[in-house]
């Protein structure tokens, strides 16, 4: 699953502690999800889509490269 | 470092530590010397214990000591539910082992002693792999 947090995080000028503070989850959960080696929970996902001020779906995509 | 995996780390090195002091025990247990080192051993084991609990409370912020208690979120779960699984399965071949060994080991004729020894040693070399392998195994799927 691919996704573009990496890019709304850099956007809203957070760190990835910051975002992980956020969403009481660790850096290296927060660093994993980027680099699409970890999948998050759906609630994960939705604090997250929540936080950066988007939806889940345009966060998320199944293998393609979201926009 | 995430504090899971300094948790991790610690407790790993601290239980290699306490297999060696049982191991020293197992090997003094079948001497002449064990009445002299029995008790200084069991009291080395005891402070390594407590020292153990106190340096994990004041220094890698446990709380409490609850089921997984050095879990800070879902993927540290995940990958510890994980580990548990493999562990468990195992454990389980290794008893199936050790009953298959014991059945050859009754057919050697050994002591009861003898027996007694070769069970203790492999039963704490099962704890000692297991030790490794729960380590292994959790930063393998940390690096996942």
């Amino acid at each position: 699953m691919k996704n573009t947090i990496a890019t709304r995080r850099k956007q809203r000028k957070l760190s990835q502690a910051e975002l992980a503070q956020l969403t009481a989850v660790t850096r290296q959960t927060i660093n994993t999800i980027e680099n699409n080696k970890y999948d998050p929970s759906l609630s994960l996902a939705f604090k997250l889509a929540a936080i950066l001020e988007t939806t889940v779906d345009a966060l998320f995509s199944n293998g393609e490269d979201v926009k | 470092m995430s504090r899971a995996k300094r948790i991790l780390r610690f407790t790993f090195w601290v239980n290699n530590l306490v297999f060696l002091l049982l191991a020293a025990l197992i090997i003094v247990s079948f001497s002449h010397l064990f009445y002299i080192w029995a008790p200084i051993l069991s009291l080395m084991l005891v402070v390594t214990c407590v020292a153990m609990l106190w340096y994990m409370q004041h220094h890698l912020g446990v709380k409490s000591f609850k089921s997984l208690y050095w879990v800070d979120d879902e993927r540290d779960r995940l990958i510890t539910l994980k580990v548990h699984s493999t562990v468990m399965f195992s454990a389980t071949y290794f008893l199936y082992g050790l009953l298959g060994i014991i059945c050859l080991l009754l057919n050697w004729h050994l002591s009861t002693q003898e027996l007694g020894q070769t069970l203790l040693a492999i039963i704490w070399l099962a704890l000692v792999a297991s030790n490794l392998q729960y380590y292994w195994l959790w930063l393998k799927y940390d690096q996942a």
